[in-house]
Order: structure tokens, then C-alpha cells, then sequence
């Protein structure tokens, strides 16, 4: 394998940049969570976006891995161990940026001790176990070839699928309290994992290919490309909705809108909206499109990073305007309120996210990346004919 | 401690607290990483097991001890401060600066050891010393000026911001000036008190009455924000029906829970009042049978010369004679007083008032071959001017609302409580409280239940006990001062000089003028409790101890609010502060005086307590603790006290609002004068358009609780414009901006507030420097004093509020 | 049953902070954060008006934990930290709570507030109410409508101290009670009612 170095190489890197985010993690843990940019009028942020993100992205894998089985898709059953090895890597990088943004993660252990029923986080933590559970059976099995236990498996996996990302999006989508509380919110959340899951795992089964360590085929990658392309569509189509239901009466959730229209957000919705969702459903709208790998790549990325966009202004939006307003507004309780006076207060939530953020999101996701290495490394065989193999880099260099 | 101070030096208060955290950060992931069975040990209450006892204490002096408090201490640290629990809800008081001492009285703005000044004066640089050389210094020091420029050369002033627990000593066995005149709050009192021959201050009835009256007008009082604690007297009548209006040219908090808000331009409020009194007396609302039998508008004046009729010149003179001759031999004496005519329409003569069968209101009459004319006949002729167009052209307040103020006040019973703010800080203050006594006594709005004129919102009870005090020889007696502090820095008569508390920054206007007299003195010494604006421009600054130290178990008594209340030891003296008591006896003590002091604090609060008068008959220190530290007046349980009633030690025994001694200043009834500076058709404007209001606020006292850490959690120092003057700056919320005028100019930020009036800039008067880029609100203030002022009862006022400036952006 | 709660007389709040502060000392709240503090509504600066010169209004807004017979923040708390005391009450068991924040989401009222740091006070010393548990690092804290007095029989700090008597305190299930009369008499209101939290502080005037 003529990559080999190079990617020795990159796992040499990812684990640098992991090893720097445990250590930021550790400053974290000592110092409190006052060194990141979260306050107490916006009291979620960075860990939460890529908690969702994450989410998300795990479930384009295990879905198209478990359709294949439940519908009998034949060809999206040679893409189901990448597939799912993206499924649990990606539910693993939730998990922990959950545990990261935990204050007092010392004392997790109540949650199994006392879970409290009516708690979304409780199901969420409960749902998130299962679906990482039948990842690793999935993995486990489709790697024997168990192909029994995997199709009875994957009639499970699918509406534990549907239900992960449901449940994350009724941590917000209940919450009458801010402007996420919304029926469409669990829909959304599905169709963004939908779109951002099949986007990435179209990148990671380019980049197996480009590695040598798997191909995919033409075929299947442009099909599995106009499966996202319907996805976006959903995607959009909800978004659409929940936009029209908060704009059309002029009322309450003006405000929300406005922020994410014009105000601190908009940025992010409007890239969402355009980069995220228009161009990539332009691009891979056409059949022609699809056909060249390179804009479907092109199209894939867009779509996370739309999604990742998407999770911003969802999450920060309901922070900027409080219910209750008034000057002083709202006591931080950040090290500069403590330390400082006139920094004590805000009327409208903003939020940053520190290096040290930065730096442990970094970690997080260079584990995730070398989890996937290592992984598909160990789990994946170029099975594939030879003469298909070649034809494919006969392709990328056209 | 030694040192604390200078280190704190050259950097600023925002880096040492960073400075401060990062240590704070750096010891917690110490501690954390150290025990991490802390990490899972279950959070237990504060102090189980400490060591916690209460007592009992009195706070402000600054806002005259309204406060009984009860102070919980654990571990010699004060850690709660409540109310005192006392079964009359009126006196059950605390408010956020009370309960802000908890961090204050830790707080890094705290002096924390006598220090010598190093560097040049201003610069801020000291050096610690002992409490010995600091006594030392200063002894020789004052030795040198009352040697070298006479006793009276030495000037010794307190103000209640240091701890000012005890009556001072000092300046008494010194034979030193201890501050004449005040300057400040006593303006409108200027004005009211002649009329009903009292101080003019404090009103002689109180807040409690309020139920009874129908209307109450509140003039330059803001009791909601300045006077928490008497708020509920506010509300109980506003509740009971008594409507509210309130005067202020900003949208204050109490304008804004009042029934009325009379929104009238700055310094007009003499306008206002002469405005009404036309309409009343054009509508004839006055009360006519008040005004014949409990005033002298029936008594007959000279038309040339204004002066009142005296039915036997001759006697008059002669018992004038005697008066001077008494006084001069310095025996008690009477002063005379005129034999005072009305016209008898029934004799159809000018007759004795006792006389008069059927005195006339009105009329011009010869008499002698004199013309001589009633006063309110005089009144009406003084006041054709002022019509309500004229008064809406001054006040910019419209004039059917003038009118509608007049009728309701008129028609009574009302009350006129002013405050000190506003116009008090104008050279016309005691225009508008002659105006408050001319009004009150035209419509029979004093006297009785429910009227009355004076400051209601801090003494609200009618008991005062007569204290005794510490027996000191007799010659022991400060040297007249016959100037305020605001004279005595334009001379060079004072050669040395000690405050306690930030007198020089507060009591005089225009600052650089100040400085310049500070710069002139061979010594100056201040003592405070925090680093207030002063201490920077002084040779040495000793540490005062806050209210809550003391020494002794008794650190001083007072009697307030008709209590006689004691002020227990709640700490210890904190970092090396001592009490004001002790600073004045260690330097008794090193000039060799100190025999005449009392041993300790509590031995001179004990000889306060030494008094013949009956309300406190048998009170003793030990009752006091007995009581958690207040005992009620004897005889005090009738909230109300008598009635004021009709009868006056004014020369006839009648409400006079005639001042026949401004005749001179043509405002014997008061007349309109234009601000001295801040008008509106001042040509200054030009440069410096925007009217300048300094006032008291909820956040301090003075520049007290500017370094009070919870307090600046809510509050920090900053201007504020109208949105339409901010706009046309260029300014937003938040700017930095430079407030000048030719006198000076100081650096702050800016809010914008919609409860400004426009082509006004209203700021909370005093802060201490460092808050303020190093510099003085004071450097623009107005120092220009009336000639006027000198022939009233309280002196000149200091026109802080007649001060016209700019602001313009920093750096801009 | 008992279900302890506040009515709070707008009119008579003068936007002193006496509350805010007497709450922060009772509770030895830390640096850089309240539980209880004094909004003016709808206006950006803390003695601003609404309005436009001289046709102005200010309303101050005293608002800490509003104590919801249907607390959002106790539904979503995932270990039972946040729960209802059987006088009514809504606290929080420090010891349960794990950072999660969840409830901070959920309250409408941004009535908690989080440990983010190690809690500092500028006095270097714990103050206020012996019986009140020190809070650390990573916890969430709110009113608890003084709990620790209230359990030996004495009003909330907030209420014995506001200068005003602005604030009426007791049992919202006692018909007769100065509370219940109160907002009967003034026809009381809850902030934010169509969020269906159902508050125990009640506002009138």
C-alpha cells in the first residue's frame, strides 16, 4: 500500500491533536467550565452543537447499512460495515462531547442511580446506549457474516435510528421555554441525520477508496448520491415549514426568526440555506452530476458543514433574546462577571467559543478520525474486482 | 499589611483583580487535583460548627442613622446584616449599601495603614508607616502652624464619611477652625425658614401625616431612591388617597411611581411656584380666613421703602438701643419688635393690629402723609408678572398643568417636602423655599394636620433627646470659623489642615481652585475609611476604622429616629485601622493632650449618656444591651407629636413670608432670578449647551459604597444624556467621553437614558477618582457664590447644579 | 398541604436591589452571579424609562425562581436533582446535581444560575446563613426561597429586608393567608402564563 506512510503520517497527527485535546479536556475538569464561552444566558454551546452534529452524522451509516437488510437493497449491502464502522464511530464522538460538557461528570453516576423517568436527557442517554450497542453487534456481525443475526438485527436498528435522533431533537424540541419548542424539530433533527450521515459517509467511503483500503463502485456511489439528494429535499422541505409556522403570524417567534434572518445567527442560517442545502440539491439533482464523483464530494461536504451550520443557529438562536427582558439583563457568572463588575451582566445572550473549546472539539473529532483509520484498517478488505478498481482511478485522474 | 497599598499602585484595578483570580484559578485546580475525594464529598452548610454570635449596631451616619441593624459575626467575620427586629415597622430598615458592607468593609479600595505621601502631591505615591510616626509627624506639624500663623491657622474638619462614631474632640482642645458655614443642603432652607421662624430644614411635623393631607408636592426630593427606608411613608399615604406629585426634570424613580410628574426645566423651580401663587391669587383660591387671622398680609408696608409700619418708631428705637447695648455687654436679650398697623376699615384708619376691629386684606392707603399699601396688596402688584405664560416660558411646563398644580395644592391640605437636590445646588435655592412658605401661607397650607413645608424624607419623628457629652476644659472651643470650607479656599489664612473623610473633593466646587489651595498648604492630612478621591493629593492618610469596628465593646451612642441607639462592637478593628476616636487621641497624645481625652471610646459613650432629659431617664450602656442596642424615647409612642399649630416665634407670632431684611436684594416676597450659569438663554451655551445635574442616588452616599464591590455589580459611575443629545455627540451606550467647561474637565462613560430631559446631562453626584480615569466630577462644577447668601440664616450655597458643560467623545 | 409562595407589589418596588443583595448575602451567593435581581422592563438601562420624553413609564421586575407548581426544570433534571420539597418548593440536592444544564434550558424565566468556576468572593470568607450548603464548581443554584430560614420559621431574606414591604410571603393553599389574599385582592398575576408553568410568585399592580 503505496498510502501507507502517508497515512501513518496523518494517525501520527490525529493523535497529537487528540493527546492536546485530553490535556485542554483536563484544564477543563480543573478549572471548571467557565473556560469556555458559555454562560448563564447561553448556557449551551459548542459540545452541544457537535453532540447533534454527531448524532446526526452517525446515522447515515447505520441506516443505509440497515435499509439494505430490511428492504433487501442488495447494493447498499456492500457498503455496510464502512457504513456502520462511521455509525459507531460518529455515536462514540456524541457520547463523549456529552460527557465533556458536563460540569460535575463526577457525579454521572447518579443518572443510573437515580434516573428521573420524565427526563428527555435520561431517555436520550438510554437510546443513544441501545443504538451504540447494536452499532457494535452490527459491526461484530457483519464481520463474521452473520448475515442472519444481522438482518433481524437491522429490523431493530432502523427505528432505533429514527429514534436517536428523534429523542436528541425533544431535548430541545420540548422545551416550551425557547423558541426550538416545535413538533417538526424531530423530523428535522431524522432528515439532517439523514442528509449529513449519507454526505459523510460518501466522503469516508472516497477516502477508503483513495486509501485503497475499500471500493465502492460508480454505481453505488451515484445512487447512494441520489439518495442524498432526496434527503436534502426532505431536509429543506421541514425547515420550510417550521420557518413559514414561525413567520406567518408575526407574533412570538418573530423575534427567533428575526435573529436568524437578519441578526446574530443569520450567517449561519443563510449558509445553511444556500451552501447547505440550494447548491448541493443543484448539484446533485442532475444525474450528470452524480456521475462525477468530485462534485458529489463536493456536494457531500457542503452538506455537513450546512448541517454543522444549521446546528449553530438552531442552538443559539433560542439564547439571544431572553423571555423576561430587562436592564441588567442577566448575571453570567463567568470568570470575567467575577471578576469585574461591568462585565457582569447581559441583556442578550452571545456566545464564542474559546480555544480551550476549540481545542477539545478538535481532540474529539481527530479520535473519531483515528478510530475510523484504525477500524475500517483492521475490519475492511479490498474485496472488490481489480478491473473495477482501476477504472475508478482511471476516473479520478480524468 | 505594610505595603498593600503601594503595590496595589501602578496597576489598575481591573488587572489586580485578574491578577487576584488567576491565583484564585490556580489554588482551585490545586485543590482540586489534590483531594479528589472533594470532588464527591456531599455539599455541606457553610459553618457547622464556627464560632457565631450577633450584635447590634446603627447605620449611617451619612444618612443621619436610619438603620438599627443586627449583625450576625462567625469567626470574627462580619457575615449577615439584618434589621434590627423592633416591633415598629418604620424603624425595621436596612438597605442595599447596609447589606453591601459585607464585602465593603474586606474590599481592596480599604486605607489599610497610615501611609506618607512619596511622590508628588496627585501622584498617588506612598509609603507605610507606623501609627507612631504618623502621630509624631502630625503633632509636630500642627505644632508648627499654630506657632508660626496663630491657632486659627490649624483647620480640623469631619464629615460623616469616615467612621464619625463620637463627637470630635480635636479641633476643641486645638482651639483650631472646624468648618463654618456648609454650603450645601440647607438652600431652599434659606428661604423657608423665616416665614415660620424655624430652621427651615427638617419639617416640623412628619411623613406620617401625610395620610391626612390631600395632595403632597415633592420639589427636588427623590425619597424613592435617596430615602429608601421612608418610602413606605410614600406609598401609605399614596395608598390612604393622598396624591403625589412630584417636580423633577428627570423621569426619577419616585416621579415615576407618583400620581403626577411635573417634568420642569432645571433651576426653574422658583418659576413654578411664582407661576401658581399669580393663579391662586388671580383666581382668588388663597385662603382668606388663614391669611387674616394667621398671617401678616393684612400689615400695612411703606410703598417707597417696603418697610412695615411701626406704630412707635421711637420705642422701637429705643429698645433696639438697649438690645445692642445688652448684647455688647453680652447678656441675654430680646430683640425689639415693631408695633406692627393694619388699616381698620371699621375705624377707617391705620391702627395697631391688636387694635383693629376690621382689619382691610387689601388697599392703598395714606397714612401720615405716607403712602403705605397691605403686603398683599403688595403680593398682587409683585406678582402681575408672573402669569402661568410666563411660568410655561421659564419651566417649559405647559401652563394649564401649572394651574392644575396650583388649584390642587391649593385647595389642601398639602404639603410641600423638598429634598436637597436640584435646585438647593442653584444660587437662586432660597428663592424657591421663600416660595414654598409664600405659597403655604396664602392658602393656609401650614400648621395644621396634614399641611406643612420642609424636608420630611430623613427625620421622621418629632422626638430628639438633649445628650450630654465629654467635659473638656472650659476655654476648649474650636476657633470661629467665620467662612465654610467653600471661603476658606479662596484665602490664604489656613496654613495646615486635617479631614476626616474626602471633605476637600465634596465641599467645594470647582476643583482645580481646591487643589490649588491644597498645593498652598504646608501640611494636610486626611483620615478615611477608603481610598476616596482626596487621598491622593495629601501628605499623609491614616486608616479609619468602618462603622463596624471598634475597640471597645462600645465604639459610640446616638439618638435618631427617636431612639437613643448603640453602636456595639460587631469586629474588630480591621488591617490596622483605628477608630476616628483613637486617630484623634493618639494625636492629643503626642502634643501631650491626651489627659484630656476619655480613657477609651466606650467611657465617652457612657458620659453621652449622662443627661437631665427626662426621655432618657435612667439609660445606661448596659440597658442598651440589654435592649440589642436601641431603646425608644420615653414618651415617644405617638407617631404624629403635637400639631404644629398657628402660633410662631416670628416677630408677630404669624406666618411672614414678607422678608422685610432682602429688601435689598429686591426679594422681600420672592422674586424670579435667573440661574447664575445653567439658563437657557445663557450665551455660554453656545460652548457648553447641556445643563449639568449632580444627585444623591440609591447606589451611595456622597462618594461612599463607590468601591462597595456588590454595589458596583449594579451600578458604575457614567453620565447620562437624552437619546436626542447623545445622537447628536455621536455618542452610544457605553462610550468613553470627556465632560468639560472652562473649568475643568473629567473623564466617564455614557448612558443613554430616554428619562433625561433633553439639553440636560444628569450624573450621581461623587465617585472617587479611581473610578473615573483619575479624574474629579468636581473640575467642572460652579463655585460662584451670591452675594445674597451671606445676609441668610445658613450662608452662600455652592451652586454645584449652575454648571453648564460639553461632552464630547474620548479621543474624538 | 402547604405550598409556600411570594406576591410581589410592582408598584411599591422602587428597583432598589435591596432584595437582590440581601439574597446574595443570606445565601452566600458568589461573585459574578444573583439569584434574585431587579429587572427594569423593557428598558436597556437599569434606571431608564419606556417612552419617549416626557410621556415615559418604568416598571422595575424583581425575578429570581418563580417556584412553578409545573416546574419545566424539574421535568427535564436527569437525576432527580431538581425536585419539589412538600412545602411547595422547588430546590435543588447539589449533591444529585451533574452540570448538565438541561433545566437552565428549560426554565423560561433564566431564573438558575451555574457554577461555571471555582466560586469566588471578594470577602475570602463564606457569609450569610450558617445552615445554607456551600455550592462548588459545577453545580447549578437558584432561590430557594430561603429554605434554611424558612424551615426554622423565618420570612426569606428578601422579604424581611425590602424597604418597601413590597414583598408578601406565605401559603398560597391557606385561602386567608396575607399571600393568598393578596393576589385575590390585586388581581395577582404569573409571569409568562402561556408557558403553563403554573409559578408560585405571583405580581400584582
Amino acid at each position: 500500500m503505496q498510502t501507507s506512510s502517508k497515512a501513518k503520517g496523518a494517525m501520527i497527527a490525529l493523535a497529537a491533536l487528540t493527546a492536546i485535546g485530553v490535556a485542554a479536556w483536563i484544564y477543563q475538569l480543573a478549572s471548571g467550565l467557565a473556560v469556555t464561552g458559555m454562560s448563564n444566558i447561553n448556557s449551551w454551546g459548542a459540545y452541544i452543537i457537535m453532540f447533534m452534529l454527531f448524532v446526526g452524522l452517525s446515522a447515515g451509516g447505520l441506516i443505509v447499512a440497515s435499509s439494505a437488510h430490511v428492504f433487501n437493497i442488495q447494493k447498499f449491502k456492500k457498503v455496510a460495515l464502512p457504513a456502520v464502522i462511521t455509525s459507531t464511530v460518529c455515536i462514540c464522538c456524541a457520547g463523549m462531547f456529552i460527557l465533556i460538557d458536563l460540569g460535575g461528570i463526577q457525579r454521572v453516576w447518579r443518572i443510573l442511580a437515580g434516573p428521573n423517568p420524565s427526563s428527555v436527557l435520561v431517555w436520550d442517554m438510554t437510546i443513544i446506549t441501545i443504538y451504540l450497542i447494536i452499532n457494535i453487534l452490527d459491526l461484530v456481525w457483519i464481520t463474521r457474516g452473520d448475515e442472519h443475526k444481522v438482518e433481524v438485527l437491522s429490523r431493530i436498528a432502523l427505528p432505533v435510528a429514527i429514534l436517536v435522533h428523534s429523542v436528541t431533537a425533544w431535548i430541545f424540541g420540548l422545551q416550551i421555554a425557547r423558541a426550538w419548542y416545535s413538533a417538526i424539530m424531530a423530523p428535522i433533527f431524522v432528515a439532517s441525520a439523514m442528509d449529513s450521515g449519507l454526505a459523510l459517509l460518501l466522503i469516508a467511503l472516497a477516502a477508503l477508496e483513495r486509501a485503497g483500503v475499500f471500493t465502492t463502485g460508480d454505481e453505488l456511489f451515484k445512487s447512494l448520491a441520489g439518495l442524498l439528494a432526496t434527503c436534502i429535499a426532505v431536509d429543506a422541505f421541514f425547515i420550510g415549514c417550521e420557518l413559514l409556522t414561525m413567520a406567518y403570524p408575526q407574533a412570538g417567534e418573530a423575534v427567533a426568526l428575526g435573529h436568524m434572518l437578519t441578526g446574530a445567527t443569520a450567517p449561519f442560517f443563510w449558509f445553511e440555506v444556500i451552501c447547505g442545502l440550494l447548491v448541493p440539491f443543484c448539484i446533485l439533482v442532475f444525474a450528470k452530476n452524480r456521475e462525477k464523483r468530485g462534485l458529489v464530494l463536493v456536494a457531500s461536504a457542503l452538506v455537513v458543514l450546512g448541517v454543522f451550520a444549521k446546528r449553530v443557529w438552531l442552538l443559539l438562536t433560542s439564547f439571544i433574546t431572553p423571555n423576561v427582558q430587562g436592564a441588567n439583563g442577566i448575571s453570567l457568572g463567568t470568570y470575567a462577571a467575577q471578576a469585574d463588575a461591568a462585565d457582569m451582566w447581559a441583556q442578550v445572550g452571545s456566545y464564542a467559543p474559546t480555544p480551550i473549546e476549540a481545542l477539545i472539539v478538535i481532540g474529539v473529532i481527530s479520535l473519531g478520525a483515528l478510530a475510523f483509520m484504525i477500524l475500517s484498517g483492521k475490519l475492511l478488505t479490498p474485496s472488490t474486482p481489480k478491473d473495477e478498481a482501476s477504472n475508478t482511478t482511471a476516473e479520478n485522474a480524468a | 499589611m505594610n505595603g498593600t497599598r503601594e503595590s496595589l499602585k501602578g496597576i489598575t484595578r481591573r488587572g489586580f483583580v485578574k491578577g487576584a483570580l488567576a491565583t484564585g484559578a490556580i489554588a482551585a485546580a490545586a485543590g482540586s487535583a489534590a483531594t479528589a475525594q472533594s470532588w464527591l464529598a456531599p455539599a455541606k452548610a457553610v459553618a457547622d460548627d464556627a464560632d457565631e454570635h450577633v450584635s447590634f449596631t446603627y447605620h449611617n451616619e451619612h444618612c443621619l442613622c436610619n438603620c438599627m441593624l443586627k449583625c450576625t459575626v462567625r469567626d470574627g467575620r462580619l457575615c449577615m446584616i439584618e434589621p434590627r427586629p423592633n416591633d415598629d415597622n418604620r424603624f425595621h430598615n436596612v438597605c442595599l449599601k447596609g447589606i453591601s458592607e459585607i464585602q465593603h468593609i474586606y474590599g481592596d479600595v480599604r486605607i489599610q495603614s497610615p501611609m506618607r505621601r512619596t511622590g508628588e502631591r496627585g501622584s498617588g505615591e506612598f509609603e507605610a508607616i507606623t501609627w507612631d510616626e504618623a502621630f509624631k509627624t502630625i503633632a509636630e506639624e500642627f505644632q508648627k502652624c499654630q506657632k508660626s500663623y496663630g491657632e486659627d491657622a490649624l483647620w480640623i474638619q469631619y464629615s460623616t464619611e469616615a467612621q464619625q462614631r463620637l463627637a470630635p474632640l480635636l479641633a476643641s482642645i486645638l482651639h483650631a477652625q472646624a468648618g463654618g458655614m456648609n454650603g450645601y443642603d440647607m438652600g431652599q432652607g434659606n428661604g423657608l425658614n423665616q416665614a415660620f421662624a424655624f430652621s427651615g430644614m427638617f419639617a416640623l411635623n412628619t411623613m406620617w401625616e401625610w395620610p391626612q393631607a390631600k395632595t403632597v408636592l415633592m420639589v427636588n426630593c427623590n425619597v424613592l431612591e435617596t430615602g429608601m427606608m421612608w418610602s413606605r411613608g410614600f406609598f401609605q399615604a399614596q395608598e390612604a388617597g393622598t396624591k403625589m406629585i412630584v417636580c423633577d426634570p428627570r423621569y426619577s424613580t419616585t416621579a415615576s411611581k407618583a400620581d403626577e410628574w411635573v417634568p420642569l426645566r432645571p433651576g426653574t423651580d422658583p418659576a413654578l411656584f411664582l407661576g401658581m401663587v399669580h393663579h391662586i391669587l388671580d383666581k382668588g383660591l388663597y385662603d382668606r380666613d388663614h391669611v387674616m387671622a394667621h398671617t401678616n398680609f393684612p400689615f400695612l408696608i411703606d410703598v417707597k421703602t417696603g418697610e412695615l409700619i411701626d406704630a412707635d418708631p421711637e420705642a422701637t428705637a429705643a429698645a433696639q438701643k438697649r438690645f445692642e447695648d445688652a448684647q455688647k455687654a453680652g447678656k441675654e436679650a430680646v430683640a425689639p419688635v415693631k408695633a406692627f398697623m393694619v388699616w381698620d376699615e371699621a375705624a377707617k384708619a391705620a391702627v395697631r393690629f391688636a387694635e383693629a376691629k376690621k382689619p382691610a386684606l387689601e388697599g392703598t392707603f395714606t397714612v401720615d402723609g405716607r403712602k403705605v399699601c397691605t403686603l398683599f396688596t403688595r403680593l398682587r402688584e409683585d406678582m402681575a408678572e408672573y402669569t402661568l405664560e410666563w411660568a410655561e416660558g421659564i419651566t417649559n411646563v405647559p401652563a394649564d398643568q401649572i394651574a392644575d398644580v396650583a388649584e390642587q395644592y391649593a385647595e389642601g391640605p398639602s404639603v410641600i417636602c423638598n429634598g436637597v437636590g436640584g435646585i438647593d445646588k442653584y444660587g437662586s435655592s432660597d428663592i424657591a423655599g421663600h416660595c414654598y412658605a409664600l405659597i403655604a401661607s396664602l392658602t393656609g397650607n401650614y400648621g395644621k394636620r396634614g399641611t406643612g413645608c420642609g424636608i420630611y424624607c430623613y427625620h421622621v419623628t418629632p422626638y430628639e433627646a438633649a445628650l450630654g457629652g465629654w467635659q473638656l476644659p472650659a476655654d476648649a472651643a474650636p476657633s470661629p470659623s467665620p467662612q465654610g470650607f467653600y471661603d476658606m479656599v479662596r484665602t490664604d489664612k489656613v496654613h495646615a489642615a486635617m479631614f476626616f473623610g474626602d471633605i476637600p473633593t465634596q465641599k467645594a466646587a470647582n476643583w482645580n481652585k481646591t487643589l490649588e489651595w491644597i498645593n498652598s498648604l504646608d501640611f494636610i492630612c486626611v483620615a478615611d475609611i477608603y481610598h476616596s478621591s482626596v487621598c491622593d493629593y495629601v501628605d499623609m492618610v491614616l486608616p479609619s476604622c468602618s462603622k463596624f469596628e471598634s475597640a471597645d465593646a462600645v465604639g459610640g451612642v446616638k439618638c435618631a429616629n427617636g431612639y437613643i441607639l448603640q453602636n456595639q462592637k460587631i469586629v474588630e478593628p480591621l488591617f490596622e485601622a483605628k477608630q476616628d476616636f483613637y486617630i484623634e487621641k493618639g494625636i492629643a497624645e503626642a502634643m501631650g493632650l491626651g489627659d484630656l481625652y476619655p480613657k477609651t471610646a466606650e467611657e465617652y459613650a457612657a458620659a453621652i449618656l449622662k443627661s437631665d432629659d427626662p426621655q432618657v431617664a435612667g439609660f445606661t450602656l448596659e440597658k442598651l444591651f440589654e435592649a440589642d442596642g436601641a431603646l425608644k424615647l420615653i414618651g415617644s409612642d405617638d407617631p404624629l407629636g403635637p400639631e404644629v399649630g398657628m402660633e410662631y416665634h416670628t416677630p408677630s407670632g404669624k406666618q411672614e413670608p414678607y422678608y422685610e431684611n432682602l429688601i435689598k436684594w429686591g426679594q422681600a416676597f420672592p422674586a424670579w432670578e435667573s440661574p447664575l450659569e445653567a439658563y437657557v438663554d445663557n450665551p455660554l451655551r453656545e460652548k457648553y449647551p447641556l445643563m449639568f445635574t449632580q444627585s444623591r442616588t440609591r447606589f451611595r452616599v456622597h462618594s461612599c459604597y463607590s468601591g462597595a464591590k456588590w454595589i458596583q455589580q449594579l451600578y458604575e459611575p457614567h453620565i447620562e444624556l437624552s437619546p436626542a443629545d447623545a445622537a447628536a455627540r455621536g455618542l452610544a451606550n457605553g462610550d468613553d467621553v470627556e465632560v468639560f467647561n472652562d473649568r475643568g474637565s473629567f473623564r466617564t462613560k455614557v448612558l443613554v437614558n430616554d428619562a433625561i430631559q433633553p439639553d440636560m446631562a444628569y450624573m450621581a453626584e461623587s465617585t472617587y477618582a479611581q473610578y473615573m480615569d483619575g479624574t474629579l466630577m468636581q473640575s467642572v462644577s460652579n463655585d460662584q457664590l451670591t452675594e445674597r447668601g451671606y445676609d441668610l440664616l445658613f450662608g452662600p450655597m455652592i451652586p454645584y447644579n449652575d454648571t453648564l458643560i460639553e461632552v464630547r467623545k474620548v479621543g474624538a | 398541604m402547604t405550598r409556600l409562595a411570594m406576591a410581589i407589589n410592582r408598584h411599591r418596588c422602587i428597583g432598589c436591589s435591596t432584595c437582590a443583595l440581601s439574597c446574595k448575602m443570606s445565601n452566600n451567593v458568589p461573585d459574578g452571579m444573583l439569584w434574585n435581581r431587579v429587572l427594569n422592563e423593557g428598558a436597556n438601562t437599569y434606571d431608564g424609562a419606556v417612552g419617549e420624553y416626557p410621556n415615559l413609564s418604568r416598571r422595575y421586575l424583581p425575578l429570581a425562581c418563580q417556584h412553578c407548581d409545573n416546574p419545566a426544570c424539574q421535568r427535564v433534571c436527569p437525576t432527580g436533582a431538581t425536585y419539589t420539597d412538600e412545602c411547595g418548593r422547588v430546590e435543588i440536592d447539589y449533591d444529585k446535581c451533574i452540570g448538565c444544564r438541561m433545566c437552565m434550558a428549560a426554565c423560561p424565566y433564566n431564573a438558575r444560575t451555574f457554577n461555571w468556576a471555582e466560586p469566588v468572593r471578594d470577602t475570602g470568607f463564606n457569609y450569610g446563613e450558617a445552615a445554607v450548603p456551600a455550592r462548588r464548581r459545577g453545580v447549578m443554584e437558584k432561590c430557594t426561597l430561603c429554605k434554611e430560614r424558612a424551615d426554622r420559621g423565618d420570612v426569606p431574606m428578601c422579604v424581611q429586608n425590602c424597604p418597601t414591604d413590597a414583598r408578601i410571603y406565605g401559603d398560597l393553599d391557606d385561602p386567608e393567608s396575607a399571600v393568598s389574599r393578596a393576589i385575590r385582592e390585586n388581581n395577582g398575576y404569573v409571569l409568562l402564563e402561556d408557558k403553563g408553568t403554573r409559578p408560585k410568585v405571583h405580581y400584582f399592580n
